[in-house]
């Protein structure tokens, strides 16, 4: 693993109401140049709020980045946001003329991208005719168009089957190896072991515990991560 | 430049290629036009009100012992009344009052309550005396004729009893007319004498009253020409339910969110989809005013008087769309708040042209009134439109409409330009 890309120190968040509902209490993680580093936990445990308060779209109450991050960052939201007018390379052109790419290489990039995500065929088809897959693969390609240095993934592959499910992990580990630093939140135990090298377990907006599922397994005695997850967030029901 | 032009691509092919957004935007409102040609393009449009009046006479006429022979047993009150039934409109020759002559009073106020009667006047007994005496000392003046001691000690009062409802339209501009034309009627009668006592001859059986009135507008309008002016602003205000749920819509989806991570900058948003917004506008009033002409419509101004007023309210309608955009997070909320501002705003842009509603004053600034209609820019923008664009008067005669428009086009814009940056495309919020 390379050097940090940065630290994320004491994060607090409390969103105001009756009871006020504290959704991060001093999250604290380090995450490395080229690491991909999962963050997984039960429905309202503060994922979101976390991922949000990184992205600068939310202010903390408290706790700072350091050395802060990087200009270049990509983003996949948990729904798949897409123009149901617009065809997939009048999304990609959109974002990658607003996140000033020129257009030189926009010409080079957008075939390229649709074919690394299998849209090629569907390069110019309206969006409303698409699959909730392909609009997901579709949105994963928007928060990639600029080439950023940190891509920050919210549920990439929810909705999807298997099949292309498995395809975007191979596409993810692809990226990774060209250096890309990712941070994912994520349901899937598959998808934590099988694409992160870290996982920080998120509950009542705290880390309850971070390290490589190799190492969380052997700590806390889990024949596999899901039984690790279950060990330290419960079994009771959130929603 | 390359960001807005994104933006603008992205909200132009977003619309055109909806379907149900390209029937709101043209088919639909033309089923409308094309009601209102049907309905109002034959005959010629006409404003003026005929007012109920309900008239109590009680004149008993001239006394017999009245120093000008030829007035005696004259009754002043029912000429009075028979000219007020003959006085008509001079461009439509629409009747300017209704007349009922009545003989009982008892029920009168409930009956101008009720509406029966904008106005109700009563004719004292002693009005011929008093008007005769007032036409006789002036008509001798005015023939510089020896004024009698009795002449010259009178002070002329001819009294006449107006009612009604305080505050109606019908009440302040009817007691006017009336005022107007009972001292036309006496000063005409006394400038009649006068002439008649000047050379001598004798005074005619009657004497004649003429109103002389000449519009300062062309009187060959329908009530469709009219009509097509406030529509191209009620359509403005209609495309602002679209423009305001479209950008509420691509908020609460979290578009705004992604927008905020790239290098788009508020005022580029602004501009690319403002840039929509006025090109389907022009579009739109393009086609309704190639479709209008069709279907006979006719303005007496040059089209560059359509293009001012309509850009003045294209801007204040996108503003309001910002502003509200800014403040409405639920694309239902967006929906049902779109829809009421840009209906009641419609009718008022509407309103003074096919359907006159009253405008109350608020505020009365160095002599002038503002009614509340007044702080809405459509409201002028429809104001110039009619005058300028309809009429063909020149913008001078509507410099006030056009100052107020242009100020509250800026502060709209202005406004929500400033909320939809503090509220909206700011990071951390």
């Amino acid at each position: 693993m390379s050097s940090p890309l940065f630290a994320v120190q004491d994060l607090w968040k409390t969103y105001p109401g009756d009871p006020p509902v504290q959704a991060l209490r001093g999250v604290s993680f380090e995450i490395s140049r080229g690491e991909v580093l999962g963050i997984l936990g039960p429905n309202g445990a503060g994922k979101t709020t976390l991922i949000r308060c990184l992205l600068g779209l939310l202010s903390p109450d408290r706790g700072s980045i350091v050395p802060g991050l990087p200009p270049s960052i990509g983003y996949q939201p948990q729904e798949s946001l897409v123009y149901a007018a617009l065809t997939p390379t009048e999304h990609l052109e959109l974002f990658g003329r607003l996140h000033d790419v020129p257009s030189s290489h926009l010409r080079a990039r957008i075939p390229a991208l649709l074919e690394d995500l299998a849209l090629t065929d569907k390069a110019r088809t309206q969006a409303r005719k698409l699959s909730g897959g392909l609009k997901r693969r579709l949105s994963l390609l928007l928060a990639l168009i600029h080439e950023p240095e940190f891509l920050v993934l919210d549920e990439p592959t929810s909705g999807m089957d298997p099949q292309s499910r498995h395809f975007v992990w191979e596409f993810l580990q692809r990226k990774q190896k060209e250096g890309l630093t990712v941070l994912l939140s994520t349901h899937l135990m598959e998808e934590a072991q099988r694409v992160c090298d870290r996982v920080a377990i998120l509950d009542h907006g705290e880390i309850l515990d971070l390290g490589t599922p190799e190492e969380l397994i052997e700590k806390h005695g889990g024949p596999t991560l899901e039984d690790v997850f279950l060990h330290l967030t419960g079994r009771h029901l959130r929603d | 430049m390359h960001r807005t032009w994104a933006i603008f691509k992205k909200s132009f092919y977003s619309w055109t290629r909806l379907p149900v957004a390209l029937f709101f935007t043209f088919v639909f409102p033309l089923l409308f036009l094309v009601v209102f040609a049907l309905a109002f393009r034959q005959g010629t449009y006409s404003p003026e009100p005929t007012f109920r009046i309900a008239v109590w006479n009680e004149d008993v006429g001239v006394p017999q012992d009245f120093k000008l022979p030829e007035a005696r047993g004259r009754n002043l009150g029912n000429l009075l009344v028979d000219l007020l039934r003959h006085l008509r409109y001079p461009e439509t020759q629409k009747p300017m009052f209704h007349v009922v002559e009545i003989s009982d009073t008892t029920d009168i106020a409930r009956a101008l309550q009720r509406g029966t009667y904008d106005l109700f006047m009563e004719i004292p007994e002693t009005f011929s005396q008093q008007a005769w005496k007032y036409i006789w000392i002036r008509a001798t003046s005015k023939a510089k004729l020896p004024m009698s001691e009795e002449g010259r000690e009178f002070v002329p009062e001819v009294r006449v009893y107006l009612r009604g409802v305080a505050g109606t339209l019908e009440y302040s501009i009817g007691a006017r007319v009336v005022r107007g034309v009972i001292t036309g009627f006496l000063q005409g009668m006394a400038d009649s004498l006068s002439r008649h006592l000047a050379s001598g001859t004798r005074l005619p059986e009657e004497p004649r009253i003429e109103v002389v009135a000449r519009s300062i507008t062309p009187s060959d309008l329908t009530v469709f020409d009219y009509i097509v002016a406030g529509y191209f602003l009620f359509n403005v205000l209609m495309l602002i339910i679209g423009f305001t749920q479209s950008l509420v819509q691509e908020r609460e989806a979290g578009f705004w969110d992604l927008f905020r991570l790239t290098r788009l900058r508020p005022h580029e948003y602004l501009m690319g989809e403002s840039g929509v917004f006025l090109g389907i506008g022009w579009l739109q009033m393009i086609f309704f005013y190639l479709i209008a002409r069709f279907l006979g419509f006719h303005h007496h101004g040059s089209v560059l008087h359509l293009v001012l007023p309509m850009t003045l309210g294209f801007i204040s309608a996108m503003g309001l769309g910002f502003l509200l955009a800014a403040l409405i997070t639920h694309q239902k909320t967006a929906s049902a708040v779109a829809n009421t501002v840009g209906l009641v705003l419609g009718f008022i842009a509407l309103s003074g042209s096919g359907f006159p509603i009253p405008n109350p004053s608020l505020l009365h600034l160095k002599g002038a009134a503002f009614g509340i209609l007044d702080f809405f820019p459509w409201r002028h923008a429809a104001i110039i439109l009619k005058t300028t664009f309809v009429q063909g008067l020149p913008l001078t005669s509507v410099l006030p409409s056009l100052w107020i428009l242009l100020g509250e086009t800026l502060a709209v814009l202005l406004l929500s330009l400033w909320v939809f940056h503090k509220r909206v495309l700011s990071r951390g919020g």
